[in-house]
């Protein structure tokens, strides 16, 4: 095949140190290096949530991977597993956790100077996303303009898990209206962190294995199902990408979605097709792919039967424990090779404009 | 359904996988041995127990495991994407491999809870050497 691999998703893995050397207030700066009498110089404002994501210390891949604090870094591992280009994706999403609500602003745009700086290089390698908070529409289109059109800026990523809204909500407009502007996509990404919202304070999870089963599916549904039924796909000329929650559940809130629909049409937005044909129109990174393992899933017939071939994107969560190598797209028997150029390469530059 | 595709994992397997033993130059084969389809891949003691090294054997990357006081010999490229089995722990004589912690069965070489097999090597120990059927 000649294609070139696009990986739609690596993790910078910047610190909380790394972010606060981005705070622009000179006084705020110092006084959260200081950890305001309280905390060791060590400790960022994001709580550690005690998930075990080592399956008892048996895998080896390390999230946080101090060494990524630069695009180039990630150059050995990169080139050794066969990818081209990256798109980053901010790697301390679980900034949503920050408990004082009124510091969440100030890290939003120290860390959107950092990945400007560091990792959106727009160079034909390394460009990035940037990072929007749900909760914060105002300035997180306040981001978009400040950042949109900069060199290797591609996109905007939310962290879907925890806002208090789903993203159907009317709060959120002003993002949609920048993104629009800007012709960046929203990427959606859930986080494992701790947050007070949906879903995960009514999960109750006993351990990592029973919160990450569902943790990024359930957070997918709740906002696809609202971006659908009120109208924003409708409304705004916005691409939407749902990161890491797989593919398996598209066909679920699909048939559910019709049949209310169907049902009950006048409690939707006005559409101009069926709810599911949205559906086909999102994008999706492949991460995780469905695990042969299980039986359950035919991807390829799934691509097929939702009209996704040219919606799926590779995707490889690095540095994350449950990444997925290019192997896991290429061992997908039945692919056409046109469908394995689409998800590698083409359908990114589709959607990310590289 | 999703396959196997030997030339895609082998895409994957990652250069910094592969570990040569140090009594074991690249290419070297044992043709005097009476079998030609054994090479000599270590000496005994070179590996401490409960630990592998990765050898390469006319292009095929194997892991070598000491495990209670025996050697076992699998393909060093997990059959779900690739990852370097023979940099994984060991434990009740199976090894994880340390990107997704797919669990094998060093000695015949099945997934334990799954169904897939990571392929083996017959190992036969001769004067202190250790060799590999491929």
């Amino acid at each position: 095949m000649d294609h070139a691999v696009i990986d739609g998703e690596w993790h910078s893995a910047e610190s909380g140190a790394d972010i606060r050397e981005y705070i622009s207030d000179d006084e705020m700066r110092e006084n959260e290096k200081a950890g305001y009498l309280a905390g060791p110089d060590e400790w960022g404002p994001i709580q550690w949530d005690g998930w075990d994501r080592s399956a008892g210390g048996r895998t080896e891949i390390n999230i946080h991977s101090p060494d990524i604090t630069d695009a180039e870094d990630v150059d050995p591992v990169r080139e050794q597993l066969g990818i081209d280009t990256v798109v980053f994706s901010p790697g301390q999403f679980r900034m949503t956790t920050i408990p004082a609500q009124d510091k969440q602003v100030m890290y939003m745009r120290a860390f959107n100077d950092l990945t400007v700086d560091r990792f959106a290089r727009g160079d034909g390698t390394y460009y990035a996303k940037l990072y929007i908070f749900g909760d914060h529409p105002e300035e997180s289109a306040e981001e978009i303009e400040r950042h949109g059109d900069k060199d290797g800026v591609v996109g905007a990523m939310i962290t879907d898990v925890g806002p208090t809204f789903p993203m159907g909500h009317k709060s959120y407009e002003p993002i949609y209206e920048a993104a629009e502007k800007h012709d960046l996509p929203i990427i959606l990404h859930s986080t494992t962190g701790i947050v007070p919202g949906f879903p995960i304070a009514g999960m109750q999870p006993k351990n990592f294995a029973e919160f990450h089963t569902l943790g990024h599916t359930i957070p997918k549904m709740w906002h696809a199902n609202s971006l659908i039924l009120r109208g924003v796909v409708e409304k705004y000329d916005v691409d939407f990408g749902f990161w890491e929650g797989g593919l398996s559940w598209i066909p679920a809130l699909g048939e559910r979605l019709d049949r209310e629909y169907l049902e009950r049409s006048s409690e939707f937005a006005d559409l101009s097709q069926l709810p599911s044909e949205y559906l086909s129109e999102f994008y999706y990174g492949t991460q995780p792919l469905p695990e042969e393992a299980t039986k359950m899933v035919d991807v390829v017939d799934l691509i097929e039967r939702a009209d996704l071939e040219d919606q799926v994107l590779y995707c490889s969560d690095r540095p994350h424990q449950d990444f997925d190598a290019p192997a896991a797209v290429d061992n997908i028997e039945g692919l056409t090779d046109t469908q394995k150029s689409k998800i590698f390469e083409e359908n990114a530059r589709e959607l990310f404009g590289i | 359904m999703a396959g196997i595709g030997s030339a895609a994992v082998e895409r994957s397997l990652t250069k910094e996988n592969v570990i040569y033993v140090d009594s074991f130059p690249q290419g070297m084969t044992d043709t005097s041995a009476e079998e030609p389809s054994l090479h000599r891949v270590a000496s005994v003691g070179e590996i401490e127990a409960g630990e592998a090294s990765v050898v390469d054997v006319d292009g095929e990357q194997i892991a070598l495991f000491h495990v209670n006081d025996a050697y076992f010999a699998l393909s060093n490229v997990c059959p779900h994407q690739g990852g370097p089995l023979g940099q994984g722990r060991v434990e009740d004589e199976c090894v994880y491999c340390p990107w997704h912690g797919w669990q094998f069965d060093v000695e015949s070489g099945e997934h334990v809870q799954g169904d897939d097999t990571v392929p083996t090597y017959e190992v036969v120990v001769e004067d202190d050497e250790i060799h590999v059927r491929v």
